[in-house]
């Protein structure tokens, strides 16, 4: 009998408590923590507890509770179907998904607006199309007459569609396209089953990187915009403009964190999703394959408005859904103002991430970044960066000979200046002993026609310059 | 026929594992002459199915010896025919094909097989039922159908396990007088298990108490009544007294769970191990 | 001596259980059809009127006019045919190879002791692990997408049908194959002639089950090589948010399913005539 009247007591403090609490807002976030290019958006904002920092907790959010919701991804499909059932009310993914889920709330008699990028290329970096690693194609040319896999409907499906077109190359009778989503296309690719696999960040560089797969083609081939950015639900928007704003000033301060230490952020993106670091550095570093940049270029709204054609040409959806209406950037606008940002500049700079570092092999600092190289030792922090791929390789020859262990190389592609892994490319060698790297067989072999330079695949020309060096 | 002679020697019989462990039958000494119809009598689970098992090779004896004809038992054979309380008639098969089952055993041609199960039907007057299915009988008729096909084997010894318990008492005695019918016929050596006094000494040449468990042979009585038995036998003096006799035997025993040819009903019984 | 010539009766005893009388088909059929009307208007009211409880909610649930929209859409698209006849022939392959396989194991299992503790161990492991998390262990053992799409529809089939097989041969009543030796029946004639038959209700409840856990495995087997299939239509309708397409891609296995399933019950049937007949019948 006793018992009961602590039993009641505490009840009654409940509900008096119950009473006066504070309103408990919910900051439910969708990530696609395996889509590396959404860090910025996700992981990094939660494992490094950003949101904390910037939530308001003044005005109208003086006795806010705030409960933040993390949930997890790998495609946006069932990310937007959280979101349409009121599940979620931020979600990170690329233009095509987005799409999509713009045109599934429309239908749910919803509505919700892409507020800001994340990453992306101007000019369709991220997204790439491999080959078995043993298979004797090195072109999309020579894909004709057979079976290619993408995820379907995403920002890689709409990049195939267009680079086969560009190919000359019809998608419905030239070639066989298959649905697949990385996970099972990892499988079929080491197993030889699929003759070509298209994919979005960072499928299309982790797959040779884990050394089953070759990457044929890349984005930036066919030119033409991606990007991944975050959407919201726009009721919740209307109702708590300042939420979104905090979420939004979190995700650049992620970026500055991650471009300060790019090394240091692609190490806890590889502890947190298993993706090895070396593939995050090549989309996070300085110079990276991805930009991270939360504007709204008018190539992103382009590839926005791109990717709502295209989706309706396939049949897949009506409605009135518009890329403007579709867009709303007075959010990331006002995050901007809040950082002490310029968003006006930002919408103007088409800048990689730079570099400012000097060639650790000459102590010189390096200024034309056409055929610059890098190479990441193992149990060193930092990666070393070199003017040329030349110097890059006999300073990694004199480490190798040292005991150290080489964890990767970078190098750029002369012609598209994207980076590459440099134990995947092809390198033309001039009179001179210069190395140029190429992604494509068919581009080393060009160049080299044109030059008087000679073809090296990647032990070749790790080869010569050792050579070179010694002869120095 | 003069084959089916028996021959049971100091057997004891042990049935269930480890703790649960009994002695079903303790120091059986028995002889039964070719032809003879014998009926075992005793109180439930004394054991007296469980010796019958042991005849039809379905048990092995923990001591002591069986012989049929000077042949030692070592498993079931279609010479040593067993009939069981419930019929254990194929369920899938026509009676024909059950009837000639033991034939089809033996690579006898349908033909034949089929001639040979219509003329034992029609002996025990079920001729006409040959193509209906074992569930469409009544119990009666399904043991009828049971006696044709153990005893188109032409055994020399025919075994029955209180084949009669399970039907109701106007049809018991019918197939009571169908067996005798039967056997006068074949003249093959019976050894009959029943716990009803009426039926054994209505059907035996002589009848072999049992006690209760652990079994053991307490009286044999030769049976004076001539053949055929005539229904009105039952009100004969002669009759009662021999079942006043058997009453006292029998007085006083604690009736126990009923024992199988085929060992405890927990053996016989299937075990469930998994749904889905 | 004339042989008094003993009349039994061979009339059925009027003390049987008296069969039980099974309601009139066609009522049944009616009930069924108003039965599933019911659903179809409750399923409408509750989408249409956007109902939410606490517990769940039909506010994003496609009403049944959408569904049946997307329904005569795929009726009448030329790619129907196409998806049809190939998750038929996955399910066909891995359902045939799922009896074979569990039948014969069933029914070594079920006879012999050292079969029984040799095999049935991996295969209880084996038998939780859910259609999805085959798929990659698929790919990489198998020489053709196709062959990986099949083998991911047999592990959906195979372990009713084993169970079955094991629990109906275990289930052999022991007087039977007793007396069945006491006829002169020995080793594989008391299989063939005893245990098998017995066996077969048994196994054929097991192969009925498995054609329906096997339609369960589609949706995962077809996401290995993605381009025709009622799975796949299913899954590929759930990427692009269309939902009324995924309800007709679940209601098409579900007919599929529902149907084969019942086919196998028919064959069955025709097989195992003695099951059907009852006292009295004739």
């Amino acid at each position: 009998m006793t018992l009961i009247q602590p039993i009641i007591g505490l009840a009654l403090a409940l509900t008096l408590a119950g009473a006066q609490a504070a309103e408990t807002i919910r900051v439910a976030i969708g990530t696609q923590d395996t889509t590396i290019n959404c860090a910025t958006g996700g992981l990094l904002i939660r494992e490094l507890k950003l949101l904390d920092k910037y939530l308001p907790h003044d005005g109208k959010y003086k006795d806010v509770q705030y409960e933040i919701q993390w949930k997890n991804f790998t495609s946006g499909a069932p990310l937007t179907n959280e979101m349409v059932a009121d599940k979620l009310d931020f979600g990170a993914m690329a233009d095509f998904p987005g799409s999509l889920n713009g045109a599934a709330h429309l239908k749910a008699g919803k509505k919700s607006l892409f507020v800001s990028v994340l990453s992306g290329s101007t000019i369709g970096s991220g997204n790439g199309i491999v080959v078995p690693v043993n298979s004797p194609v090195q072109s999309l040319a020579e894909l004709k007459g057979r079976q290619i896999s993408v995820p379907f409907a995403s920002t890689a499906h709409g990049m195939l569609l267009r680079a086969l077109k560009a190919q000359g190359l019809d998608p419905e009778k030239d070639v066989n396209i298959l649905t697949q989503a990385p996970e099972v296309a990892g499988p079929a690719l080491q197993a030889d089953k699929i003759d070509a696999h298209a994919d979005f960040v960072p499928f299309a560089d982790l797959f040779p990187y884990r050394g089953f797969a070759r990457k044929i083609f890349d984005g930036a081939q066919a030119s033409t915009p991606t990007f991944h950015g975050t959407l919201v639900n726009a009721e919740y928007a209307k109702r708590y403009p300042e939420v979104v704003v905090a979420y939004l000033r979190a995700a650049l301060e992620a970026h500055r964190l991650i471009s300060a230490e790019p090394e240091k952020y692609s190490e806890l993106i590889a502890k947190v999703t298993g993706i090895e670091a070396e593939v995050n550095y090549l989309f996070h570093g300085p110079l990276g394959l991805q930009t991270r940049d939360l504007s709204w270029k008018p190539e992103y709204r382009q590839a926005l408005a791109t990717s709502i054609d295209t989706l309706r040409i396939l049949k897949r959806h009506d409605g009135e859904l518009t890329a403007d209406t579709f867009i709303d950037d007075q959010y990331i606008r006002a995050a901007f103002r809040q950082a002490g940002l310029d968003y006006a500049a930002q919408l103007k700079n088409h800048d990689r991430l730079a570099l400012k570092a000097n060639d650790a092999l000459t102590q010189k600092p390096i200024s034309d970044f056409k055929r610059v190289a890098q190479v990441w030792v193992a149990g060193e922090p930092l990666v070393r960066h070199y003017a040329s791929p030349e110097n890059a390789f006999a300073d990694a020859r004199k480490l190798e000979q040292a005991g150290r262990k080489i964890r990767v190389i970078y190098a750029h592609d002369s012609n598209l200046g994207i980076k590459l892994f440099a134990n995947q490319a092809w390198f033309a060698s001039d009179g001179k002993g210069q190395l140029h790297a190429f992604l494509l067989k068919g581009a080393a072999q060009a160049w080299a026609q044109a030059n008087q330079a000679k073809v090296l695949d990647y032990a070749a020309a790790r080869g010569q310059a050792a050579t070179h060096v010694a002869s120095k | 026929m003069s084959a089916g002679r028996i021959d049971i020697e100091r057997l004891h019989i042990r049935l269930g594992q480890g703790a649960q462990a009994f002695e079903a039958v303790r120091d059986v000494d028995l002889g039964i002459a070719p032809g003879e119809f014998v009926c075992l009598l005793g109180p439930s689970g004394c054991g007296k199915s469980t010796l019958l098992g042991a005849l039809a090779g379905h048990l092995s004896p923990a001591q002591g010896r069986i012989r049929i004809d000077g042949q030692p038992v070592s498993g079931p054979a279609p010479s040593r025919g067993l009939v069981f309380q419930h019929h254990t008639l194929l369920p899938w098969q026509r009676v024909i094909d059950n009837v000639g089952f033991g034939l089809k055993m033996r690579g006898v041609p349908k033909a034949e097989r089929d001639a040979q199960a219509q003329a034992l039907l029609a002996s025990v007057g079920l001729s006409g039922f040959e193509d209906r299915y074992p569930s469409e009988l009544s119990g009666g008729m399904q043991q009828r159908v049971e006696i044709a096909r153990v005893l188109i084997n032409q055994p020399r010894v025919l075994l029955m396990d209180e084949p009669f318990g399970a039907l109701d008492a106007l049809t018991r005695v019918k197939m009571q007088q169908l067996l005798l019918q039967v056997w006068e016929r074949i003249r093959t050596t019976v050894v009959f298990v029943t716990h009803d006094i009426d039926e054994a000494l209505f059907l035996g040449d002589r009848i072999v108490v049992m006690s209760a468990r652990p079994g053991r042979i307490i009286d044999q009585m030769v049976l004076p009544f001539g053949r055929p038995r005539e229904a009105a036998l039952v009100t004969d003096p002669a009759f009662i007294a021999l079942k006043r006799r058997c009453l006292d035997l029998l007085h006083g025993a604690e009736p126990l769970p009923r024992l199988s040819p085929l060992g405890t009903p927990a053996a016989a019984a299937a075990a469930w191990r998994f749904a889905l | 001596m004339t042989e008094a010539i003993i009349v039994l009766s061979n009339a059925p005893a009027e003390h049987d259980s008296a069969a039980v009388q099974r309601p009139d088909t066609s009522f049944r059929w009616v009930a069924g059809a108003l039965s599933l009307l019911a659903c179809v208007l409750l399923w409408h009211g509750l989408s249409t009127a956007h109902v939410r409880t606490p517990w769940i909610t039909f506010a994003n649930v496609p009403p049944p006019l959408a569904v049946a929209q997307a329904g005569l859409e795929l009726l009448g698209s030329p790619k129907l045919l196409n998806h049809v006849l190939w998750s038929w022939w996955r399910i066909a392959a891995g359902f045939i190879a799922a009896a074979l396989v569990g039948v014969g194991t069933g029914l070594l299992i079920g006879r012999l002791g050292w079969a029984e503790r040799m095999l049935l161990p991996p295969v209880e492991v084996l038998r939780p692990v859910p259609a999805v998390a085959w798929i990659p262990l698929a790919i990489l053992m198998f020489p053709s997408s196709e062959v990986s799409m099949v083998f991911v529809t047999f592990t959906g089939a195979v372990f009713p049908i084993l169970l079955n097989t094991i629990h109906g041969v275990e289930g052999a009543d022991r007087r039977l194959v007793a007396s069945a030796q006491s006829l002169g029946a020995r080793g594989w004639a008391v299989f063939s002639q005893v245990i098998l038959p017995s066996a077969a209700p048994s196994i054929a409840t097991g192969l009925a089950i498995g054609m329906g856990t096997c339609w369960f495995c589609l949706v995962s087997a077809e996401m290995i090589s993605g381009q025709y299939g009622i799975g796949y239509f299913t899954w590929e309708s759930y990427t692009l948010q269309d939902y009324p397409g995924v309800v007709v891609g679940m209601l098409w296995i579900g007919l599929f399913g529902m149907g084969s399933s019942a086919l196998i019950r028919l064959m069955a049937r025709r097989l195992m005539p003695w099951q059907a007949v009852t006292r009295g019948a004739r």
